[in-house]
């Protein structure tokens, strides 16, 4: 009678300690505060010292780890992190036995969280349980705050980009009123100057420049309206030959000195896509062309049909993409390191607009070296109108 | 230097673009106009004499579109619009309804200049038409009276559809046409938005009378509005 009474009596006060470890870590709002309260409780229900060790999610311990002892909770700096970190394989199959302690591994839904360490003493069964029930409550509650902070982090984050991409773009709009002003002003100082009179090259220099800079404000715009999917893409059937041609003539306007060759089947090819942005996309591929080849060198644009799909490619004979760069040559704001000279030249945003459009046209783009020296740029669009 | 100063009504807003196209103009002996608002623009359009216009579709007050619309129940009078790039839809729509030309901005001076150069001689080509006339560019001939197509020397046979593309091409040589008038006027009205024929039957033409019709000479291609033929001469 009066050891069931005992029993009934620790097992409430079992269920008490539990119940208030719950309300402690529903409060808490950081690792730290579900750490200490975590803490807390074992050592008190436990009457010992105690400590914990939050795992990264690489599995490797973090640099301090939290400790309880006399009723307060520190943080203490690791020495023998990679021990412990070595022991965490151990980990999987439940508690450890050492020469100084237990630990036990704190598991989450994903991996294991962190490891407790507790003094050597010999534990009941009912206490083993109500330690588990202890971890495991601890457990749930790290996993609810990182996936709270997960999706803070990434509501956080797609406002700034949405931010970034009005505010980019309302610039940009701004932008293109008085850089028309300039490139005309200035092309008339240019015609009224004299062949020799010096001023005549400096107005040709900021026509130049400011017509780099209408180019990228286009790409910008077209970038961030096809991003936030703002730019409804309209597809229509257009002959290749018009599209290329179209590309040629900008280019003949953009870079006058440079020959261009153009390779297109003799049948007529029609392939659905939005005109404009296919020019400008070719118009970029050209111009990245033109910058890395030296004048002299080939660079041609060819239109054709391959296994069903509709093949765009920029073939040039100029320095080619550096092994590092080939996989971020796509990437927003991406610029090779590799030429610093022409640095004002290589804004970026002319190759992840071109991979935004063939996206937008269910297609795809890629780069390579050719053989021989120089680089490919190809896209691929799908020649049928997909059934949506 | 043009003899004639003719007086061009320059409808902008933005200042610097305004300054830049008065001052191309008057340098070429033409008079100026201006004005910055649609509401302004028609109140001197009834008080000046004017023989063409430059609209901005970009205007503070009123859609270039009405501005048009307007204007065309009483003038004829050439109207060139100018457009920034994401105002294409309203500037094709704009041509349809009567506008003769457009520039995109930024634009230069040389095709500011073109556009109004071509938009004039339509205008006075219209009041004195010489019937059957022998049309030019470059190499390429086409004789309206003989309905024969030469390049140089030697003659090109085309079809009859093909023969019509080229004749209207020529009788707005230098000028855009889009897309729609030139179904209209090919195909007839009710023939719909075939853009796909069209695009056929230039590329077919192209082959006969261009070198390279990814750089064609003759027929040149507006994106996303329609085509024009080049104002080349001899």
């Amino acid at each position: 009678m009066k050891r069931s009474a005992r029993r009934a009596l620790a097992r409430e006060r079992d269920t008490q300690a539990l119940y208030q470890l719950t309300n402690h870590l529903s409060d808490a709002q950081s690792m730290e505060a579900i750490g200490t309260a975590a803490l807390c409780s074992i050592g008190q229900t436990f009457g010992c010292d105690a400590a914990l060790l939050f795992l990264t999610e690489k599995g490797e311990a973090e640099r301090s780890y939290l400790q309880y002892a006399a009723g307060n909770v520190i943080h203490r700096e690791l020495h023998a992190g990679d021990e412990v970190a070595g022991r965490v394989q151990l980990l999987h199959t439940g508690c450890v036995e050492t020469e100084s302690g237990q630990e036990w591994p704190l598991y989450g839904q994903q991996r294991i969280l962190g490891v407790l360490r507790l003094p050597r003493m010999a534990l009941s069964d009912a206490q083993r349980q109500l330690l588990c029930s202890m971890l495991e409550s601890t457990a749930m509650a790290i996993d609810r705050l990182s996936a709270a902070q997960e999706q803070q982090r990434y509501r956080e984050e797609s406002f700034q980009e949405r931010t970034r991409s009005n505010l980019l773009r309302a610039i940009s709009h701004d932008l293109r009123t008085p850089l028309s002003g300039i490139m005309g002003t200035s092309e008339m100082i240019r015609d009224l100057s004299a062949q020799d009179d010096p001023r005549r090259r400096l107005a040709q220099d900021i026509w130049r420049d400011a017509d780099w800079l209408r180019a990228l404000v286009e790409n910008i715009l077209s970038l961030t309206r096809l991003e936030d999917g703002r730019l409804q893409i309209e597809k229509q059937p257009e002959a290749v030959e018009e599209i290329v041609g179209s590309a040629l003539a900008q280019m003949e306007r953009r870079a006058p000195d440079r020959e261009i060759d153009a390779e297109l089947p003799e049948e007529l090819l029609m392939v659905p896509m939005d005109a404009k942005l296919i020019v400008q996309m070719l118009v970029n591929l050209l111009d990245n062309a033109v910058r890395h080849t030296p004048p002299g060198n080939e660079i041609k644009v060819c239109g054709e049909k391959r296994d069903g799909k509709a093949v765009f490619s920029v073939l040039d004979r100029g320095e080619g993409i550096r092994e590092e760069d080939l996989p971020h040559l796509f990437e927003r704001f991406y610029t090779t390191r590799g030429k610093s000279a022409d640095a004002a030249c290589g804004v970026g945003l002319g190759l992840s607009i071109c991979d935004a459009i063939a996206r937008a046209h269910g297609g795809s783009i890629t780069a390579r070296n050719r053989e021989g020296g120089g680089a490919v740029f190809a896209f691929e669009l799908p020649m049928e109108e997909d059934a949506q | 230097m043009n003899s004639l100063h003719e007086h061009i009504f320059v409808v902008e807003d933005d200042a610097q673009i305004r300054n830049f196209i008065c001052f191309t103009l008057e340098a070429e002996g033409y008079v100026c106009v201006a004005a910055e608002t649609a509401e302004e623009a028609m109140r001197l359009l009834a008080a000046e004499p004017i023989d063409l216009m430059l609209l901005d579709l970009g205007l503070p007050d009123l859609d270039g579109t009405e501005v048009i619309r307007r204007l065309r129940t009483w003038s004829e009078m050439p109207v060139i619009v100018v457009s920034a790039r994401d105002q294409d839809k309203e500037k094709v729509a704009v041509l349809d309804l009567g506008a003769d030309d457009y520039l995109t901005k930024p634009f230069s001076a040389s095709e500011l200049l073109a556009r109004i150069r071509v938009a004039l001689r339509h205008m006075y080509k219209q009041s004195g038409a010489k019937a059957n006339p022998v049309y030019q560019a470059g190499e390429l001939r086409l004789d309206a009276e003989k309905r024969k197509v030469y390049l140089g020397e030697a003659e090109i046979h085309v079809t009859p559809m093909e023969y019509s593309l080229l004749l209207l091409l020529f009788k707005n040589q230098g000028k855009v046409l889009t897309t729609s008038v030139i179904l209209r006027e090919i195909w007839g009205a009710g023939y719909g938005q075939d853009t796909q024929a069209l695009r056929t039957l230039t590329a077919g033409l192209r082959r006969k009378i261009e070198k390279n019709p990814a750089r064609p000479r003759y027929i040149l291609t507006e994106i996303g509005v329609g085509y024009r033929l080049a104002e080349e001469k001899e």
